[in-house]
């Protein structure tokens, strides 16, 4: 309990509800944070080495600072709570549980950076978090922490939910934007980056949940504070979607850093009975599948990608010996293929003929130069595409083939997958 | 040379503007990178990835169509690493493909298929069956899809979101089920939908009316001019062995059409290639019987001779027939047949309102030409409907407003389409043009008002370069006085110096009034005077000619008669000798006495004057229908009949001969005309003598 910070509150009986959220200190930095200075509260985000938990792990403090000063335009804050990353489970408890330490967070970043609108575009499958974050919104606005001159502040900020309509895509930034504003949820070009022109054609903030829901923490006790967990690049804490073949699948907090093997072992109680140990996708389903042997690393930013893949969203998927990667493949490989926005050539087809190869493998084994041509494929897709859905979309195949080419191998030695025979799928 | 931007692409150094597109740069040193989504009049959205490019520095290789040039950069185009994404990419796009280029439209001017020659895989890897869909489907009147062949470019539903809106097609599902549709409720009728074909850089998008119009190979281009509007709009027929036209397609000419062609124009040309006159004919026993070119010029001429100099005879002359045309008959009429009543329209049309060009000059406008709507930031437009009456220009007024935010005034009977795009619709009851556009001037001058039109009158009182178009429905006004008046009144008021366009009907009817053919004006819009002065208008001329005050009419060109009643017509046709020269039948209700074959603009060498004084050339696509002949040829063989010799033997003589007759061509070099044309002068003399009083 006391590694956490986000998920601190989590034990608290009904916190979602705004009085017990207050009579347990919830929205205590409002007072402090919206009488500083906007550039004195980005510079604390800043100073705490808070990096955006929604993938790409840029630096918050840093985003915030890039919307212009001298623009006539509204600003906007944007909350990404598409969340539909394969493995990626977070955002949904963390609004669940504690929808108003989000509010909080928005409420904060919106003075941050000039911003009196905030939306927070939820997954539209979530319609648990949708009826729970829509709640605390008309709760706060009833008391007071929402609306006009907030806790007599001064500070304006309006926020709404806005349902997604259901597609990966629209969790990349700028498919957002475009969903929000009700255009077909295409990746915009960049630059401009949207926190020059974002919604709207106008600077804006987006960032994901988790992101936000430090915020008030960090305003409540400090740079130091947060930077008392994880390492100089990789600091606070992060929220891991544990899931797969573990016997305790679920959220853990834990500080940066922490072993990935004590996550597995510890928190989600290790590999589900008698099993071994084969894979983890450590961060979420776009980053490369390391093998068991790769996993004795620290959970960190910089930990993961020296051994080869990335922090991502922190979905953890763990897989053990009875897992056939040409099957992981094409699973995942599957859920591209259905997500693709079809806007760029190699995304849209690339998706497409990969799947249609490594299904013919898993099912009636295909041709050993195959598995040559896939890699051939990935290579024409990689760093191509229009945005990162594409390029990400061949991780499982680079790794998969990286490390288990004899399983690809034997797919088409066997004339598909035997497991799968044995299995009787 | 400072504010240029220096760089280097497959080792050559280039300078360039600021903001020059990579790919763009590339085509300045003569570079060919490979685009599909790419298009210079579309915004850029980099999602073919055709145009991949190396540039030293950076890890991941750079769409060229969306990467502008930076000083210092050094970019490569055809290194391995660029030319495997290339391959890479259009393996990608021919994975699906049905390859049905030997029954495709396109086949031959593909850009998927040339890029596949020059830097594609020569074999595919792709052991799965493709995706099908049904096709073609008919998603307009004019216009067929096939899916299967679509790479996804885009560049259709942008040309309708970006350039037309028209918003007609979109993009349906999405990834590898994506494809292009009508949004639900619409089909995809909008005028502009062919220029689509010509974007649509596959087979996808093919024009209903041209489907299957042969192999590419074997068709031939010739430059010419589009005769559906007077926007002049220039064109390229394609045609097979110079026999029969099979399609129009744009031809970009900056000052006239900038890129588009609208459906009426593009498809047109039926008439070039469906019930032609092959042959002179004469009338006997009641029947038209085929006659030798020398009889039926000299019954021609033995009619014209009787009426000659006795004003008894009319003469029509279409105005989408050449200058050069229009000068013979012109010449002929007056000067051989010393005959006044001539005219090339039969709708009404006040006789001070004729020139009407000239009229808004004396009110104090600038003579305008169309590309004075590019730099405007006002646009007022009084008593056209361009959708209708000049639709490449309604493309160039959207240009305007889109993309440089430009604000419109329209006055006009009712709400027109570009009357979407402004809250400054001045609706009147026809008749009020004038005290509508008075009020509008008052308006300007004490800087605002109520209503509409001090809210307009606001707007135009700000200091901006203003454009005014006023369209030729103006010249029906029975008060047409009152309105020149109030043009001036509104001249003043929006300051010195604002050009004024007027929109013509026809593609030569700014040609015919320039060669006199109207009655009153001599050829370089010279009032005439004398015996001259009075002749009969068009509609005149046919209420004459049904009353017996006329014996014989010339008609050159069915045009003008289209304009009238057909009831009048028939009357006046039948009840006078009836010498017809044209290329069809089939709008003449009554049977000629004497029929001369005259060849269209696609079988001849000419001069058409668009709307705003271009003077622009056609030349001969295709071989003339049987003996058919260019008009001015049988007006010099008629003259010749009549014993009056007409030196000139080709169109460029013809034309020098105009240049010499018409003041505001004295400048034009023929050489210079070449295939973009050249803007007359506005060096014309003082019009309005006797006209607007
Ligand atoms: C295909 C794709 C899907 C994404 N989905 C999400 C998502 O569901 N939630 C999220 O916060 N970020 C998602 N992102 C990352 C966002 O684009 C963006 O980087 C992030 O929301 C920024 O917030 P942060 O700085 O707080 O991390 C996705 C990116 C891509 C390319
Ligand atoms: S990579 Fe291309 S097709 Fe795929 S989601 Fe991004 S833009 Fe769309
Ligand atoms: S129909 Fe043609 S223009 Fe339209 S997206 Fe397809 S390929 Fe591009």
């Amino acid at each position: 309990m006391a590694n956490e910070i986000v998920f601190s509150r989590n034990h608290i009986d009904n916190v979602k509800d705004l009085d017990v959220y207050v009579g347990n200190g919830g929205y205590s930095s409002l007072q402090k944070g919206l009488t500083m200075a906007p550039d004195e509260l980005i510079e604390l985000v800043k100073a705490s080495g808070l990096r955006g938990r929604g993938g790409a792990g840029f630096p918050t403090g840093m985003k915030w600072s890039f919307v212009p000063k001298d623009t006539s335009k509204p600003h906007y804050l944007v909350c990404n709570a598409d969340e539909s990353e394969p493995g990626t489970f977070k955002d949904r408890q963390l609004m669940e549980v504690n929808p108003h330490q989000l509010l909080e967070g928005m409420i904060l970043a919106c003075h941050a950076i000039g911003a009196k609108t905030g939306f927070i575009y939820i997954r539209g499958e979530f319609v648990g978090p949708i009826q729970i974050v829509s709640r605390a919104i008309e709760q706060a606005y009833a008391r007071g922490y929402l609306g006009k001159n907030i806790q007599g502040t001064g500070v304006d900020v309006d926020l709404a939910v806005h349902p997604g309509a259901g597609a990966y895509i629209w969790g990349e930034e700028s498919a957002l934007l475009n969903s929000l504003e009700g255009q077909r949820g295409l990746p915009r070009l960049k630059p401009p980056f949207p926190a020059v022109s974002g919604l709207y054609a106008s600077p804006t903030i987006i960032n994901n949940v988790e992101t936000l829901a430090n915020i008030s923490h960090i305003v409540n006790n400090g740079a130091d504070w947060f930077k008392q967990w994880g390492t100089e690049r990789s600091a606070g804490t992060k929220v891991v979607s544990i899931s797969g073949h573990v016997n305790r699948p679920g959220n853990y907090e834990v500080p940066l850093a922490t072993p990935m093997m004590t996550l597995i072992n510890e928190f989600a109680g290790g590999v589900r009975d008698g099993h071994k140990l084969k894979a983890v996708i450590p961060g979420g389903s776009s980053v490369p599948i390391l093998p068991a042997e790769k996993c004795d690393i620290n959970y960190d930013y910089e930990s993961i990608q020296a051994a080869g893949s990335m922090l991502g969203s922190a979905g953890m998927i763990v897989m053990d010996e009875t897992t056939c990667m040409v099957g992981v493949a094409r699973n995942l490989v599957h859920f591209y293929r259905h997500e693709s926005c079809g806007k760029c050539t190699p995304c849209r087809e690339g998706t497409d003929w990969m799947f249609k190869i490594l299904n013919e493998l898993e099912l009636t084994g295909g041709q050993m130069d195959d598995i040559d041509l896939l890699l051939d494929i990935t290579d024409n897709m990689d760093g191509k595409c229009f945005c990162p859905l594409g390029d990400t979309s061949i991780m499982s195949v680079v790794s998969g083939i990286e490390h288990w080419r004899h399983e690809f191998e034997e797919h088409v030695r066997n004339g598909g997958c035997q497991q799968r025979a044995q299995n009787g799928h | 040379m400072s504010d240029l931007v220096t760089l280097t692409i497959d080792g050559q150094q280039i300078q360039t503007a600021p903001n020059t597109l990579l790919v763009e740069a590339a085509a300045q040193l003569g570079i060919l990178v490979p685009v599909y989504c790419y298009h210079p009049k579309l915004a850029p959205i980099g999602a073919c990835r055709m145009c991949l490019v190396e540039i030293e520095g950076m890890p991941k290789l750079t769409p060229s169509c969306t990467t502008p040039v930076k000083e210092g950069m050094v970019v490569h185009t055809q290194n391995a690493r660029v030319e495997k994404a290339r391959r890479g990419m259009l393996e990608f796009l021919l994975i699906h493909h049905p390859l049905d280029c030997p029954v495709c439209d396109k086949g031959g001017e593909c850009p998927l298929q040339d890029y596949t020659y020059e830097f594609g895989p020569r074999k595919t890897r792709f052991r799965y069956p493709k995706r099908h869909w049904d096709k073609p489907l008919q998603i307009g009147k004019n216009i067929l899809l096939d899916r299967e062949r679509c790479i996804m470019c885009l560049r259709c539903v942008r040309f309708c979101e970006e350039i037309s809106d028209h918003q007609q097609i979109g993009v349906f599902e999405r990834g590898h089920s994506q494809c292009i549709g009508t949004v639900p409720g619409h089909s995809f009728d909008s005028q502009f939908s062919g220029n689509t074909i010509e974007l649509c850089p596959v087979g996808a998008l093919t024009g209903a009316p041209t489907r299957f119009f042969g192999r590419t190979w074997e068709i031939q281009h010739t430059p010419s001019i589009c005769t559906g509007c007077a926007a002049g709009c220039n064109i390229r027929i394609d045609h097979r062995q110079q026999r029969d036209v099979v399609r129009l397609w744009s031809r970009e000419n900056k000052h006239t059409d900038d890129g588009w062609l609208c459906d009426r124009g593009r498809f047109g040309y039926e008439f070039v290639n469906q019930d032609r006159l092959k042959d002179f004919k004469i009338l006997q026993d009641g029947q038209l019987v085929d006659a030798t070119t020398q009889q039926a010029t000299v019954k021609a001429a033995s009619i014209l001779s009787k009426h000659a100099n006795s004003g008894s005879l009319g003469v029509l002359a279409s105005p989408i027939l050449t200058n050069e045309e229009l000068y013979a008959v012109e010449w002929l009429t007056r000067s051989v047949l010393q005959t006044s009543s001539i005219d090339h329209t039969a709708s009404a049309v006040n006789p001070q309102a004729v020139q009407l060009h000239s009229v808004v000059r004396e009110a104090g406008f600038r003579s305008g030409v169309l590309t004075d709507i590019d730099e405007a930031a006002q646009i007022v437009t009084i008593g056209v409907d361009l959708s209708n009456d000049q639709p490449i220009t309604e493309l160039r007024v959207k240009k305007a407003l889109f993309q440089r935010k430009a604000q419109l005034v329209s006055l006009y009977p009712e709400t027109i389409e570009l009357g979407r795009y402004t809250e400054h619709n001045l609706i009147y009851e026809p008749g009020q043009e004038a005290s509508v556009v008075a009020s509008l001037a008052a308006a300007v001058r004490s800087g605002g008002g109520e209503g509409v039109v001090g809210q307009a009158a606001r707007l135009l009182s700000s200091e901006a370069p203003k454009a005014v178009i006023v369209g030729w429905k103006l010249q029906g006004l029975s008060d047409f006085s009152a309105l020149a008046k109030a043009l001036g009144e509104l001249a003043s008021a929006l300051g010195p110096d604002v050009p004024c366009i007027t929109i013509y009907p026809n593609c030569n009817t700014r040609g015919a009034l320039d060669l006199g053919i109207t009655p009153g004006w001599l050829p370089g819009g010279v009032a005439a005077t004398g015996s001259s002065e009075s002749g009969m208008t068009g509609i005149q001329i046919l209420e004459a000619a049904r009353d017996g005050r006329l014996k014989a009419l010339w008609v050159v060109g069915a045009e003008p008669l289209l304009e009238a009643d057909p009831e009048l017509v028939k009357a006046a046709l039948a009840n006078v000798e009836f010498i017809y020269q044209g290329w069809s039948l089939r709008d003449v209700p009554v049977d000629p006495d004497v029929v001369l074959a005259n060849v269209t603009f696609a079988e001849q060498a000419g001069t058409f004057t668009n709307t705003d004084g271009r003077v622009q050339r056609i030349y001969p696509a295709v071989k003339p229908h049987g003996r058919s002949r260019p008009g001015w040829q049988i007006v010099a063989d008629l003259g010749r009949a009549l014993g009056k010799t007409w030196e000139a033997t080709s169109d460029q003589e013809v034309f020098e001969q105009i240049r010499q007759a018409v003041p505001a061509y004295s400048q034009i070099k023929w050489s210079e005309v070449g295939t973009l044309g050249v803007q007359s002068g506005a060096s014309a003399p003082p019009a309005m003598a006797g006209a607007t009083g």
